[in-house]
């Protein structure tokens, strides 16, 4: 009897046992990869295309980081086999219209996957490109002194004819975003697809629209300050085209004579001054007046007086004034990957957006360049999308001075 | 944990064991029943508290200061080129009147792990893949504390028991990236052994565990700064996540087991148990205020273990048997900032690591009047595959180990017994598949495959333990200790050696 309770005993063990290591080759689900997979089929549109020329998709999953590409050639739909996950897709290249012209497109846009059978329409945007200036690079983000203090002098920006026809620097507007890309707001009227609202704006005053001549290839540089900030780890700028100092006291920044000032034409902050944030978060867009327009049509006329929801639920007003597109002929969104929520122009100006981060470092955003000119002057990279044009946290170009 | 606070307890456990009845055996049987080979061998079947009522038929209890120092040259990244420091411990084991045992043991240690890299974390082997990386690291401080205690009684035809343990640690390093992590472990478990037929017995038992990690990276240089990673396996990142400092990981888990022995396990034993955990990671943005769960790895442990020993006149012969399988799977969770809020979109199961180890051991005895020889042969056979999905990338590789432990024990006189235990090992890798993926960055990529060549390496090991343990009159016997080993891959030898200086009693 006793033996018979140990021999089930023993067999209990070993059943346990044996179960045990069965359960050891079972697979459970890793791996089933049915149940995980979807198809995303996406359909391109657009207004008055009749060709789907050449257009490169590239699809970027956020949590694993992982890129998928495919070209696009004379088709307008593709289905993709894709792992659930959150997407951004991105499009760019030429289709020819219904009036047989070739433009440049692009279009991005965002999806999340978790189910079978995803369907993405994504309608493409006829890239606005101008024969005319583009912003080469900014120096937003400021740099650190040898005792660790921040020093937010220095910035810059820097135009640069990219053409090969000698181009005119005269009445050239060069504007700061309104908004954020790290805060998205319920903004009414929200209207990006028509202008572009401004936080601050200058131009470079000029009576007879030619007393700025610049060559292919090269440029204009217009500063905070145009003196040597080297000492503090910033640049030297004593060679800066133009400059636009502040003459808020506190800032102690010093008016070079021999320097044009550039003038400002719309601010909201004490002493007129154009401010720029460090903590790369706003947009910057380089302008033209048209023929007939001038610093006071513009004040009459291109008023921006928008409303928000605030956190706490009330209405708050503001007033700015808005750039509209067909001015603009350049763009660049900055932001940073932690806090991107949104660009803050067109996709057509500019589908992406650019960083130096973190603050105070000393990089700049700089576009790629892609070869050189004829007069051996760098020819730089511009799709309108500055995700893919400019590189970022670059060492800036005048770190050894403003050398023509 | 205040270090003095811990020092007390310590010397507590020490002044109590003082108290107690000490047992009167001559100082080489007592030797040789505090480090007996056989009982050493048979750790597993004292996994259950219950079987505890039988460890030793003697009282015994030990307290020393070690110093030791491990220097690797070939060495994982992610563990660091050894750790170097000292260590305090004491363990006691006594038989009550009332057919009762009480056990404990508490430790400190306090050490520095060198050249740690790719991993801002402790405990690696519980946690990984999911570590948080950086391609800087550097050295870190590490102190340990350990409790452990447990109770067991017999009545009638049962024995119960009941133990817990608590270990917590703190690292920390004073330069970028300056890393602060704490852990705690708590361990409960409870086991009941029945003696169905004379010397037969069958018993049950079961453990809960319940483990916490905090981790933190700061930088003081707030312009430049590296970025700080949280790994998914085999150099890929949760890019989701990335750049962020803080992370927490959770994780409940518990045990069973049963077993049928014969004469307390000295005839033999089978034991087989399974236990089962989840750890859960969850990370802290940057910029943002609130953890976000990305990932819960799972582990599954089964092991079956028996043995048979007999005894001829003088010799003691016995074989172990052990099977012992770890199967870990990483369930992951997916994110969107598609929408306002950052949402969970999916999880799936994207990492599975399985080990398997069979081994057979032998142990041969020979017990004389002056001195015990100990011989344990033994091989190893063990396969492991490790691999993720999303993206796809993993490693295969099986081995076998087969070595030989000798133990002598000699007494030189009386009051004085010398023990030496040379050790020999090799490990030969049978077959080993690379199907590690290319597409991660060339730093990345240089470590992973460094990683895949050490861990698919034939090893050499050779070691020693010398002990010298001495009586004086009516004090508690010194020892003092030196023990090395080395272990030769790839052609360079990684050493480790520990000196210690302790009582037992």
């Amino acid at each position: 009897m006793k033996k018979r309770f140990l021999a089930i005993g023993f067999m209990a063990v070993l059943a346990s046992a044996t179960v045990v290591v069965s359960c050891s080759s079972d697979d459970d689900d890793f791996g089933t990869e049915v149940s995980q997979k979807s198809v995303l089929t996406v359909t391109l549109s657009g207004d008055n295309i009749a060709t789907y020329k050449k257009i490169e998709l590239e699809i970027l999953e956020t949590n694993s980081g992982a890129i998928t590409k495919k070209t696009l050639e004379n088709a307008s739909a593709y289905s993709f086999e894709l792992p659930y996950g959150s997407y951004k897709i991105t499009a760019n290249g030429t289709v020819v219209t219904i009036g047989s012209e070739e433009v440049q497109v692009g279009a991005t846009a965002q999806q999340d996957i978790n189910k079978g059978v995803v369907n993405l329409s994504l309608p493409l945007i006829i890239k606005q490109f101008n024969n005319d200036f583009i912003i080469e690079e900014v120096f937003f983000a400021g740099s650190t002194t040898n005792d660790g203090k921040k020093y937010n002098n220095s910035r810059y920006f820097k135009l640069t004819n990219n053409t090969n026809e000698v181009l005119y620097a005269d009445n050239l507007i060069i504007a700061t975003s309104e908004f954020l890309t790290s805060v998205k707001r319920d903004i009414t009227p929200y209207r990006i697809d028509q202008a572009f609202a401004i936080g601050s704006a200058m131009y470079i005053k000029s009576e007879s629209g030619k007393q700025y001549p610049v060559q292919p290839g090269s440029y204009v540089v217009v500063a905070d300050n145009a003196i040597d900030h080297t000492a503090w780890n910033g640049f030297n700028l004593k060679n800066a085209d133009f400059e636009f100092p502040s003459s808020n006291p506190s800032l102690g920044q010093v008016d070079n004579p021999s320097v044009p000032n550039m003038k400002v034409m719309y601010s909201k902050m004490a002493f007129n001054m154009i401010f720029l944030y460090a903590t790369s978060v706003e947009s910057y867009v380089i302008a033209r007046f048209p023929a007939n327009e001038n610093e006071q049509t513009f004040l009459q006329n291109h008023k921006y007086d928008y409303t928000y929801v605030t956190s706490a639920g009330t209405i708050k007003s503001e007033s700015s004034y808005e750039i509209p597109n067909s001015w603009i002929i350049d763009a660049v969104n900055n932001s940073t990957d932690d806090k991107f929520l949104h660009i803050l122009t067109t996709p057509s100006i500019d589908a992406g957006w650019t960083s130096a981060a973190p603050n105070n470092n000393g990089r700049t955003v700089r576009r790629k360049i892609l070869g050189t000119m004829t007069n051996g002057k760098n020819i730089y990279k511009d799709t309108n999308n500055s995700t893919l044009d400019f590189v970022r946290n670059s060492e800036s170009s005048l770190k050894n001075g403003i050398i023509k | 944990m205040s270090k003095t606070k811990f020092l007390l307890i310590l010397f507590l456990c020490i002044g109590s064991a003082k108290v107690l009845a000490q047992d009167s055996l001559g100082l080489f049987p007592k030797i040789s029943n505090q480090y007996n080979e056989e009982r050493i061998q048979m750790k597993n079947y004292y996994y259950n508290p219950a079987s505890m009522s039988d460890y030793s038929d003697f009282s015994m209890s030990e307290f020393s200061v070690n110093y030791h120092s491990d220097k690797q040259k070939t060495y994982l990244r992610q563990l660091g080129s050894g750790d170097n420091g000292i260590n305090l411990k004491t363990n006691s084991y006594k038989r009550l009147k009332s057919s009762s045992v009480v056990w404990g043991d508490a430790s400190y240690s306090n050490l520095t792990r060198k050249n740690l890299r790719y991993n801002e974390n402790l405990d690696f082997d519980r946690i990984a893949p999911y570590v948080t990386l950086d391609s800087v690291g550097g050295d870190i401080k590490l102190e340990n504390y350990h409790f452990s205690g447990g109770f067991a009684k017999e009545i009638n035809r049962f024995s119960f028991g009941l133990s817990g343990s608590y270990d917590a640690q703190m690292a920390y390093r004073s330069r970028d990236p300056r890393l602060r992590d704490t852990t705690s472990d708590l361990l409960l478990s409870a086991g009941i052994n029945y003696k169905v037929y004379r010397d037969y017995q069958v018993g049950i038992f079961g453990e809960f565990n319940k483990y916490t990690q905090n981790s933190a990276v700061i930088f003081v240089n707030e312009v430049s700064y590296p970025i700080v990673y949280q790994s998914i396996g085999f150099g890929y990142t949760n890019y989701f996540f990335n750049n962020s400092f803080k992370n927490q990981y959770e994780e409940f888990g518990y045990k069973m087991g049963g077993q049928i022995s014969s004469k307390n396990g000295k005839d033999f034993y089978i034991i087989g148990t399974l236990s089962n955990s989840n750890n859960i990671k969850s990370i802290q943005p940057k910029n943002g205020n609130r953890y976000y769960d990305t990932s819960d790895l799972e582990s599954k442990v089964s092991q079956i273990e028996a043995a048979k020993f007999f005894t001829l006149k003088n010799n003691r012969i016995g074989l172990i048997l052990n099977y012992h399988s770890n199967i870990r799977t990483g369930e992951e969770y997916g994110y969107s900032n598609n929408s306002d809020n950052t949402e969970l979109i999916f999880k799936r199961k994207a990492y599975k690591k399985e080990q398997y180890t069979t081994s057979i051991k032998g142990l041969y005895q020979l017990s004389q009047e002056q001195y015990t020889f100990t011989a344990m042969p033994f091989i190893h056979y063990q396969e492991v595959t490790d691999r993720r999905i999303y993206p796809f990338s993993g490693q295969k590789y099986d081995s076998y180990t087969f070595g030989l432990d000798l133990d002598l024990k000699l007494e030189i006189n009386k009051d004085q017994v010398l023990t030496f235990r040379p050790n020999y090992a090799f490990r030969n890798v049978n077959k080993a598949i690379n199907a590690l993926d290319t597409n991660v960055s060339s730093g990345k990529l240089e470590w992973i495959y460094d990683d895949f060549e050490i861990l698919t390496s034939d090893i050499t090991t050779v070691g020693a333990l010398l002990r010298y343990d001495l009586k004086i009159q009516k004090l508690p016997s010194f020892f003092v200790s030196g023990h090395w080993i080395t272990n030769r891959i790839k052609e360079k030898n990684n050493n480790f050696a520990t000196l210690s200086l302790g009582i037992t009693f």
